[in-house]
């Protein structure tokens, strides 16, 4: 009691004599203050927000139960079991959930996108069509054009994830967004959704495209079932980005397009190093037979990268006709990579390469040996 | 005329330590400020941009996960098979047996049907020769291959020896009794991908895994540790990744990447010299010097932080390896500093010279010897009546409360965000640690650090001695009972 009393004397007197304490320990007395204003206001607010995530998820956990059965029932195990499901969706069911509360909606829209992302075939189209009927685009349309970057961005990635078109050439507009994200996602939207010019804004792209923007474009690509794939070969040209041109030699490889060939061989004169070498990777990767001599040719101008690259290739196409090429690289190059590159081509000509790669058995020593030899260890495959 | 003197030193001498905290506390409180900022972002991001597609992509670019193992026999078949379990479609596991004198090689060779074989091995980057390299004969472990070399007395070393077997462009730096999230990879890997600039690390919080439950290498649930010392860490690393590196993430100032977990641009670590097994501090020294590559050649770069924990480790449990283990950090901090003083205040070394180092330098490195001397200075003016005792309670009452400020904002964040713990119990377990942090955990540090400061300055040969592992709550009998 004696403490709690000379405590209470003792602030008491602080703040009293607040005004006449030395500025050092007047600003430590109001940081003080402060510092346990602030623990009490993160302690009472840590408290609070866990208990508001628990009443939520209390809250949503039934709501989303119901509509997970719901799906189930009427969607799902009916296409499932009845492959001309009916066109007309049983809204009557799904209205009498109370999907004119945010949160309601919000957690009906989350369970959507989770089947649509789950399961290939009729179901997405359907769940489309349900999420299109019942009318809950229209929130997304309307953030589409409020303006404000998050909701905007979150329009876009729920439009996109749920397949709906909307406001084609505002959208298309927006691939053109001065934002980085809202530029990145409008892409990425048009691409999935666009019926018939998915590719537009491949001509007018300014800013490169990121590693990130790259991979999803091209999955997103690579899923498109519905239409049929353009010739990549017409945005192989000096004319377009850089990045665009490396997504279209990944592409052109990726769906085998031999087309692309006479464009991918025009690219070879770049001066981007980069770009040089992902072209001769997809010379590789797309068999360039006809590209063959003019790697070989070039090979002794290019940095180390392109050499690697243009080595990695002769091995892909393995047409047998550089075999020897290859074989002297092994054989006098120093340095380690082109070393190894070189006995890995040899080695994926299989068949063709079998007495050179006894020969070479016998003639070789040293790292040049064991590099053949690791190269043709089946365990180790890099 | 000497009682002038000495009263305008005291004076000096108080204002300035004033103003030496209130600095300090105005950058705590610019990184609890930015952190949030960064964290919420990265949430953001992680949001909007989905990392499953990683994993189908055929353009996913490949890891090599780099595990060294000395004397591990006990766990390293469930760490293994942690690693090779990794949710990731295209990457390695090179696991460095560092010349184990038990029977961690034998056990790889049973377990995982290992043969020898002729790799091509070239040393980019120093280290002990490698005597054997092993492959797995069952396609099952084709990802895994493993070296055995002679001991280099450093994790540096092994980790050295496992970026010149490597065959990947990144590599994850990690200890193999480390346990990590399934989508480790695919989370460290995303800042690699989606930044416009060269990212050359990143790197994600750490926990104790000491009270966590684990079941064949995964973590089950997540426990607030139960003994003082392992809590006390627990609370240290939520404060320094959440509210420090998260905060540096955001203006791009990142001083350390995490030994225990970090992935890597390999090439820039080659041409950076690799990591340097003479170094105490060698996870901090490797990111200097790989930041100091890139301002020399005029390379713009960033190092991310993600503020997901993605690993767990078993943190020192007794005050004998734990003090140990900070002696050893204190050391490596003002080894680098003393190997790389040209960088401090250097303009051309950009925010690695003018921020990174500079904050260190004075909040890291000085920070215990000033707090030091100020013991010693208080009990100096007790023991001669020259104190003020109201002004002295006042200012030991502005350092403690605010202490508890930072502690308290850093467990806001990880509540706000991620939730690790079931239970209340558990974060208030955390909470009310804070305010016996300055009497038990804090001194102890700081001991540790002088001490530290201490063998360096007198060259001292440092005792590596052994992390006495107490094992997880294993479900399976693979505790750890070195």
């Amino acid at each position: 009691m004696n403490f709690m009393t000379s405590f209470r004397q003792w602030l008491e007197d602080l703040v009293y004599y607040f005004a006449y304490f030395p500025l050092v320990i007047q600003i430590a007395i109001i940081v003080s203050v402060l510092a346990v204003a602030g623990t009490a206001v993160a302690y009472i607010y840590m408290i609070f927000f866990r208990w508001q995530k628990e009443r939520r998820a209390k809250k949503e956990r039934p709501l989303r139960e119901k509509v997970n059965e719901l799906l189930l029932e009427h969607i799902i195990y009916k296409s499932l079991g009845d492959q001309d499901t009916a066109a007309t969706l049983p809204l009557e069911v799904f209205e009498t959930l109370p999907l004119q509360q945010k949160w309601a909606a919000d957690v009906f829209k989350s369970q959507l996108l989770e089947y649509r992302n789950n399961f290939t075939g009729d179901i997405p189209l359907l769940l489309r069509q349900l999420y299109l009927e019942l009318g809950l685009h229209r929130d997304a349309a309307a953030a589409l054009r409020s303006g404000r970057r998050k909701k905007v961005i979150n329009a876009l990635v729920e439009l996109s994830g749920m397949g709906v078109l909307l406001d084609n050439a505002y959208v298309l507009s927006l691939t053109q967004s001065r934002d980085q994200y809202i530029r990145e996602m409008a892409r990425c939207y048009w691409v999935q959704c666009s019926p018939d010019a998915p590719f537009a804004f491949f001509s007018h792209v300014q800013e490169p495209l990121l590693a990130w923007e790259q991979f999803e474009l091209f999955r997103i690509i690579s899923l498109r079932k519905d239409i049929p794939m353009p010739s990549f070969a017409q945005w192989i040209d000096f004319r377009y980005h850089p990045t665009v041109i490396v997504l279209c030699l990944k592409l052109a490889a990726y769906f085998q397009q031999p087309e692309a060939i006479p464009a991918m061989i025009n690219l070879l004169k770049t001066d981007d190093e980069q770009l040089r070498a992902v072209t001769i990777n997809n010379l590789g990767k797309l068999m360039a037979l006809e590209a063959e001599p003019i790697l070989v040719d070039m090979y002794p101008q290019q940095p180390d990268n392109c050499k690697l690259e243009i080595l990695k290739a002769l091995g892909r196409i393995g047409s047998g006709n550089f075999i020897g090429f290859l074989q002297q690289e092994l054989e006098h190059t120093n340095d380690f990579l082109l070393m190894k590159h070189a006995a890995h081509s040899i080695v994926a000509h299989k068949a063709l390469a079998s007495s050179l790669v006894a020969r070479l058995q016998e003639s070789l020593t040293g790292t040049r040996k064991q590099l053949l030899q690791h190269s043709l260890n089946p365990l180790i495959k890099y | 005329m000497y009682s002038a003197i000495l009263k305008y030193i005291t004076d000096f001498y108080e204002s300035a330590i004033f103003v030496y905290c209130a600095g300090l506390f105005l950058f705590y409180i610019l990184l609890a400020v930015l952190s949030l900022v960064a964290i919420r972002r990265s949430l953001w991001k992680n949001k909007i941009r989905g990392q499953q597609m990683l994993v189908a992509s055929p353009l996913t670019p490949g890891i090599s996960v780099i595990a060294p193992a000395f004397n591990e026999g006990v766990t390293i078949i469930a760490n293994v098979r942690s690693l090779l379990a990794l949710n990731y479609p295209r990457f390695e596991v090179v696991i460095v047996n560092d010349g184990s004198k038990d029977d961690t090689l034998q056990k790889l060779v049973d377990e995982f049907e290992l043969v020898e074989v002729n790799f091509a091995y070239r040393q980019q980057i120093p280290c002990q020769e490698v005597k054997r390299f092993f492959k797995s004969s069952n396609p099952a472990y084709s990802k895994l291959l493993v070296l055995d070399k002679v001991n280099g007395k450093s994790k540096a070393d092994a980790v050295n020896a496992g970026i010149n077997a490597s065959s990947f462009d990144y590599f994850l730096n990690t200890d193999v009794d480390c346990i990590l999230a399934s989508d480790t990879l695919l989370k460290l890997i995303k800042p690699f991908m989606d930044d416009p600039q060269r990212v050359i690390a990143t790197g994600a919080p750490l926990r104790a895994a000491n009270s966590c439950d684990v079941e064949a290498g995964v973590i089950t649930r997540v426990r607030v540790p139960k003994a003082l010392l392992p809590r006390f860490q627990e609370m240290e690393y939520i404060r320094s990744y959440l509210l420090g590196k998260m905060g540096w993430t955001f203006i791009n100032a990142v001083p350390n990447v995490s030994g225990g977990l970090g992935l890597f641009d390999k090439d820039i670590v080659i041409k950076s010299g690799g990591y340097d097994p003479g170094s105490f501090g060698e996870d901090m020294d490797m990111v200097v010097r790989m930041c100091r590559y890139m301002c020399e050649n005029d390379l713009p770069y960033r190092i991310h932080y993600i503020p997901e924990t993605l690993c767990w480790t078993e943190v020192p449990a007794t005050y004998k390896v734990f003090f140990r283990q900070r002696v050893r950090w204190a050391r490596g901090l003002a080894q680098i500093f003393s190997k790389h003083r040209k960088v401090l205040f250097n303009p051309k070394y950009k925010k690695l010279g003018l921020i990174i180092f500079p904050y260190n330098f004075f909040f890291e490195l000085l920070a215990p010897l000033i707090e030091f001397a100020g013991i010693i200075y208080y009990i100096y003016i007790i023991v001669n009546h020259l104190i003020n005792w109201d002004y002295a309670i006042i200012l030991l009452v502005f350092i403690y409360t605010f202490s508890i400020l930072i502690t308290s904002l850093s467990m806001l964040w990880d509540q706000l965000i991620f939730r690790y713990y079931q239970s209340w119990k558990e974060v208030w377990q955390l909470c009310i640690l804070s305010l016996a942090e300055p009497f038990i955990y804090h001194p102890i540090v700081l001991f540790s650090a002088i001490r530290g400061y201490f063998n360096q300055l007198t060259g001292k040969k440092h005792t590596w001695g052994n992390m006495q592992r107490q094992g997880f709550n294993q479900s399976s009998n693979l505790q750890k009972t070195t």
